[in-house]
């Protein structure tokens, strides 16, 4: 019996054996490659490499955005939470009791050893929080507030991270994800945050020393800064050819920052999530790496205008260093920096034409010579005060090349660092006006309308239009011509008798002429021309937020036919009703018509491919019409804008440039009162009504030649009159071209 | 009577008869010596398995293999000596080893012993310092345990009984209480499967030891509860892992995981002395040298690494049984047959939780891992063992546990 019971339990041990050996071999041989792949991947290990952005030029290849090595400080996260001094203390309290003793202690004599440590952590964590804020400049709530970010930015990522690994659990072991889970701290909770970017280079030091002698307490990252080295220029501004009220023999000196600042546009250091979901560094569901991809932490990340257009142009992609852990191989992978993209602009032609603007200049701030003189010399009232600086922007384009030579918004977003809250609540720094923001043509389409009327052959070169003042004969009080109102009621045709030619209609504005171009076009022929003069489609210049202006569509187009709204309908040939557009597109229109008709687009960035080819094929008949008229505009003395009356009653030409020729149009264009918000309570209460923009747009060239070379769009918002506003502003853009070396100065020295 | 002249068999001459007959009395008084016996299997394997191991741990870290090559002699003078010893000597005192050993694990437990004699590590109170070599009161006491129940059921019959069950399970629930205590599950989990084998070849009744493992599934579960949570989350991680559910991955199944990792990776063959090396590095395996040898083994010999282990712990446990066969003496075959179920048991639970079938443990390997404790102690046992295959059986002993032809 023993003997079979022995045979029995020998027997029983080989039941055990065997379960287990199929287990082994489950191991061993099915899911051995797994295991392997596993394994093996932890003697690889991969530190990457960071990269550089490409640099943003002019069309000299003077840089605009560059980025330059720099030092970065940072501190673990601990010790921005705040949990570092205890952690530390609890580390040392263990180390000097031992870890055998340690685990024998009761949690009261735990606290009471920690305690004893912690007077000393803390005067560390102090020490290094007060050499950040002394060195960064940064206040003591500053400083707060900058860790503050941090450890929201760590909380709220670390709530997503957990609520994903819940979700997940949850869904793969429905009812037991509650019990079972458990948070763990995710990888920002370990790392080390930067609290002081881009430091100088004596602060480097100074960081470097404190961390070589508390490594876990600092580090010094390297990192770049996005420079741009036409930060702060100073220009020298002529003033003797200024209108005379500002004029002066003193060149002004002027201080510009930010000098194409709107169009580079900015850098954040910061990634986000959208970053990540749109190009992520490891792709979540094959786990492949794309170099270029974003990761969470520190990154430069372009955030607006072209270093946001042309992110993955600029962006580079990262180098790597893979370390064989075992055989200490390495194997390195050089970074690849991005592509450098060369803008259009000429920056320093952008400065000049900045420093124009600025409101110290006096060319972009109301002036009584803008609002003009009663017959009696009284001055005349306007919509804003006398020395209210005024919003603009200008661009100016290469007729030939369609390149735009500068593109200046103001205010800028150097002068929006320093606005009140409120203030930039009415300003908008932020808005790029010369690309992004929309306004009402006004008269400046006009030359657009005759060229499109004489194309569709609504009226013949020679014809002419009766101004009666009003275009509806029954109705004296609708569709008026500018002239017409109280308390002359004046008309173009009034004194003469004579009709209108197309020449002359652009040279004097005449609204009438228009409306009845308008009227004969129908709206949809005008919707259609506008279209090809590059209103209501993109352009694709390259920046960012480029507008495609505002034009009826289909819909509106058909419920105005519809409704037999003529008025509306007609509006649209004095460049009023439901149209808007920029004044990049107001140049590249006219620099269209410049060409003939030939279709090609402005644009900013060199190499961007145009959107639009064609060619509206114009009679160079009938551009010449048109081209006549707008030199009688700026030329002649019946032109709208040839001359300012000043208080005295002389007249001063408003185009005073020597040795060049202009074609132009100026446009006071009606627009939606102007809301303000005085007081800075957060509601724009103050409504002014009847403060119109002012346009000046035109086309430039050398006398000898007599050929369009550069078109010009200016626009002061809520100005006033086109012509004595924007139309000085315009004479000092041409002087500019000239001064840059782009236009003959017709003065021999 | 003819076992009287048995050992003259080889006498030659009257002379020589002579000689043996007035010997025949001090024979019967001291069994012989039987070089020849299945004890020598044992040791084989047994040294094997120490050698791996030393080479095995050598993987890891070399100053630990050399440490093991200082312990392995030691264990061996000491196993020699306990084999030299008759297995007589060993029941007569089995019953002072097992209250003195009894007394040392409430000793351990004692919270005002000073902290250079009991020094608790991880929260565990099973080590007694002696300046230099520690002691583990539960590794004595699997010995002294195992031959006070074979002292115990050398002459009886009642544990055919119930009611005689109740003294070797209360004999066994002492040690496995106090040792709970320390905590050490894994320690306390070997006693009772090795008490129902010691009593099966005691012949126990079959249905009584199926009705207590019976009993045991049923209850076990139920204890659930009333585990500690660390024990509870072992439990939780290791099915988690079985059903191919990684999320345990970074704390509690952590261990277990890496272990099947570094397993999984030696494939069959295993990847060499080098590679091994690296991967169980920077695979972080905790307890490498230790709980963990075996996956050091696998990803270094691979499968059949695996494989040859577990025969050497069959040709170990297995010669065991059959010294238990061949002696004839009530308590050294249960001794024979309580130390081979206690080292396979063992080796069980180990590399069983290394591969990822059972919860982790903190249980050695037998004779592979490091630790001089474990090695003397496992060696005690082998020692013992040989001790018992060497003795031939006293011409006179029956053969016991004999119950088939009674009638019950």
């Amino acid at each position: 019996m023993f003997h079979r019971r022995l045979l029995l339990l020998a027997l029983l041990m080989f039941l055990p054996i065997a379960l287990l050996g199929a287990q082994l071999i489950r191991l061993t041989v099915v899911e051995a490659d797994e295991y392997r792949a596993i394994a093996e991947q932890r003697l690889d290990r991969t530190r990457w490499l960071p990269t550089w952005r490409g640099t943003i030029r002019d069309r000299h290849g003077r840089p605009l955005a560059i980025d330059m090595p720099s030092d970065d400080v940072a501190i673990p996260y601990e010790l921005i939470s705040g949990e570092w001094s205890v952690s530390q203390a609890a580390r040392a309290a263990r180390r000097k009791s031992g870890s055998a003793t340690w685990a024998m202690l009761d949690p009261e004599q735990r606290q009471a050893s920690i305690e004893q440590e912690l007077p000393e952590y803390e005067g560390r964590a102090r020490h290094i929080l007060s050499l950040v804020s002394e060195q960064g400049e940064l206040g003591h709530q500053q400083l707060q507030q900058r860790l503050d970010q941090i450890k929201q930015r760590v909380h709220t990522l670390r709530t997503s991270v957990w609520d994903r690994q819940r979700r997940m659990e949850a869904e793969q072991f429905d009812d037991d994800a509650d019990r079972t889970w458990k948070g763990r701290p995710i990888r920002e909770q370990r790392q080390a945050h930067v609290v002081l970017r881009q430091v100088e280079e004596e602060t480097a030091f100074l960081f470097r020393k404190a961390a070589s002698e508390h490594p876990e307490m600092i580090e010094v990252q390297d990192s770049t800064a996005r420079v741009n080295p036409w930060d702060q220029v100073d220009v020298l501004l002529e003033r003797d050819s200024f209108p005379s009220p500002i004029r002066s023999d003193q060149p002004l000196p002027v201080t510009v920052h930010g000098v194409g600042d709107h169009l580079v546009g900015s850098v954040r250091g910061q990634v986000w999530p959208e970053d990540i979901q749109r190009r992520p560094f490891r792709d979540p569901d094959t786990g492949r790496i794309d170099l270029g991809g974003y990761r969470v932490g520190n990154d430069t990340v372009g955030s607006s205008g072209i270093e946001d257009t042309f992110e993955d142009h600029l962006r580079g992609s990262r180098g790597s260093v893979h370390t064989r852990l075992d055989t200490l191989e390495t194997t390195r992978l050089e970074p690849v920096p991005g592509d450098d993209l060369d803008l259009t602009i000429d920056v320093s032609l952008q400065a000049r034409i900045q420093a124009l603007l600025e409101p110290e200049v006096g060319l972009a701030v109301v002036q009584q010579y803008h609002r003009g003189w009663n017959s009696d010399g009284s001055p005349k009232a306007g919509p804003l005060p006398l020395g209210w600086e005024l919003n603009g922007a200008v661009v100016v384009m290469d007729v030939e090349s369609a390149e735009v030579l500068a593109a200046v918004s103001s205010p800028t977003l150097a002068h929006g660092r320093s606005m009140s809250k409120a203030r930039r609540a009415d300003d908008q720094p932020q808005l790029n006006r010369a690309i992004e923001g929309v306004y009402q043509p006004g008269s400046i389409v006009k030359p657009l309308v005759l060229a499109a009327a004489l194309e569709e052959d609504v009226i013949a070169p020679g014809a002419t239009i009766q101004c009666n003042g009003h275009y509806f004969p029954n109705t004296p009080d609708s569709a008026r011509c500018w002239i017409y109102r109280p308390p002359v009621f004046a008309t173009h045709s009034g004194g003469t008798g004579k009709g209108l030619g197309g020449s002359e209609a652009i040279a004097r504005s005449c609204n009438i002429y228009f409306y009845t171009l308008a009227d004969r076009l129908g709206i949809q022929r005008m919707v259609d021309w506008y279209h090809s003069f590059g209103l209501g489609v993109p352009l694709g210049s390259g920046a960012a937020n480029e507008t495609r202006g505002i034009l009826p569509d289909q819909e509106q187009i058909s419920r105005l036919l519809q409704r037999g709204d003529r008025f509306s309908q007609i509006l649209l040939g004095i460049g009023q009703g439901p149209m808007a557009w920029s004044p990049l597109q107001a140049a590249n229109a006219y620099a269209t018509l410049a060409r003939h008709g030939r279709i090609k687009d402005a644009r900013l960035v060199r190499d961007v491919s145009p959107l639009r080819t064609g060619d509206l094929m114009l009679e160079p008949a009938h551009v010449a019409v048109v081209l006549e008229g707008m030199r009688q505009v700026l030329s002649e003395r019946h032109g709208s804008g040839s001359s300012i009356r000043m208080a005295d009653g002389s007249r001063e030409k408003i185009i005073n440039a020597e040795g060049i020729i202009t074609w132009g149009k100026t446009g006071t264009a009606q627009t939606t009162p102007l809301r303000l918000d005085s007081d800075g309570d957060g509601t724009r209460e103050t409504v002014i009504p009847d403060a119109d923009h002012a346009w000046f747009v035109g086309l430039v060239g050398n006398e000898s030649d007599r050929t369009p070379r550069y078109a010009i769009a200016v626009l002061l918002e809520h100005a006033g009159s086109g012509g004595r506003a924007a139309g000085p502003l315009a004479n000092q853009v041409i002087r500019a071209l000239q001064a840059e070396g782009y236009l003959e100065t017709g003065v021999s020295r | 009577m003819s076992q009287v002249t048995m050992p003259t068999t080889h006498a030659g001459t009257d002379d020589h008869a002579r000689v043996a007959i007035t010997s025949a009395p001090r024979s019967i008084e001291r069994p012989r010596i039987a070089w020849l016996n299945f004890g020598w299997v044992v040791v084989v394997a047994a040294m094997v398995l120490s050698i791996v191991g030393i080479i095995a741990i050598g993987t890891t870290e070399q100053g630990f293999a050399t440490r093991q090559m200082v312990f392995l002699p030691v264990a061996l003078l000491v196993a020699a000596g306990v084999a030299c010893l008759h297995h007589r000597s060993a029941r007569q005192v089995s019953w002072i080893c097992y209250w003195l050993v009894i007394a040392l694990l409430v000793f351990v437990l004692i919270k005002g012993v000073p902290q250079w004699l009991v020094t608790p590590r991880n929260g565990a109170r099973r080590w007694i310092s002696l300046g230099l070599i520690d002691v583990q009161p539960s590794e004595l006491a699997k010995i002294a345990w195992v031959l006070a129940i074979a002292s115990w059921l050398r002459f009886r019959r009642n544990h055919r009984h119930l009611r005689g069950l109740l003294v070797p399970f209360l004999l066994t629930l002492l040690p496995i209480g106090l040792i709970l205590l320390e905590p050490d599950l894994g320690t306390a989990m070997l006693f009772i499967p090795t008490l129902l084998a010691m009593l099966v070849v005691a012949g126990a009744r079959l249905k009584h030891m199926m009705a207590i493992v019976l009993l045991g599934l049923v209850v076990a579960p139920l204890a659930y509860p009333v585990l500690r949570p660390h024990q509870k989350a072992r439990i939780d991680a290791m099915v988690a892992q079985v059903m191919g559910d990684d999320r345990y991955a970074d704390d509690i199944g952590f261990q277990g995981l890496r272990a099947m990792t570094v397993v999984g990776s030696g494939g069959v063959e295993g990847v060499g002395v080098e590679h091994a090396e690296a991967l169980v590095q920077f695979n972080a395996l905790p307890e490498d040298h230790n709980d963990m040898i075996f996956a050091v083994i696998c990803c270094r010999w691979g499968l059949l690494g695996g494989a040859m282990i577990w025969m050497l712990f069959m040709a170990l446990s297995l010669g065991g049984l059959l010294i238990a066969s061949m002696s004839r003496d009530p308590f050294a075959r249960i001794v024979a047959v309580g130390i081979s179920t206690m080292i396979f048991l063992q080796m069980l639970i180990n590399t069983g939780m290394t591969i990822g079938l059972f919860p982790i443990t903190g249980m050695t390997l037998p004779l592979v891992s490091y630790g001089g404790s474990s090695l003397v102690t496992t060696w005690i046992m082998i020692g013992l063992l040989l001790g018992i295959a060497l003795r031939r059986p006293r011409p006179l002993t029956p053969p016991s546990f004999e119950f088939d032809e009674e009638r019950s």
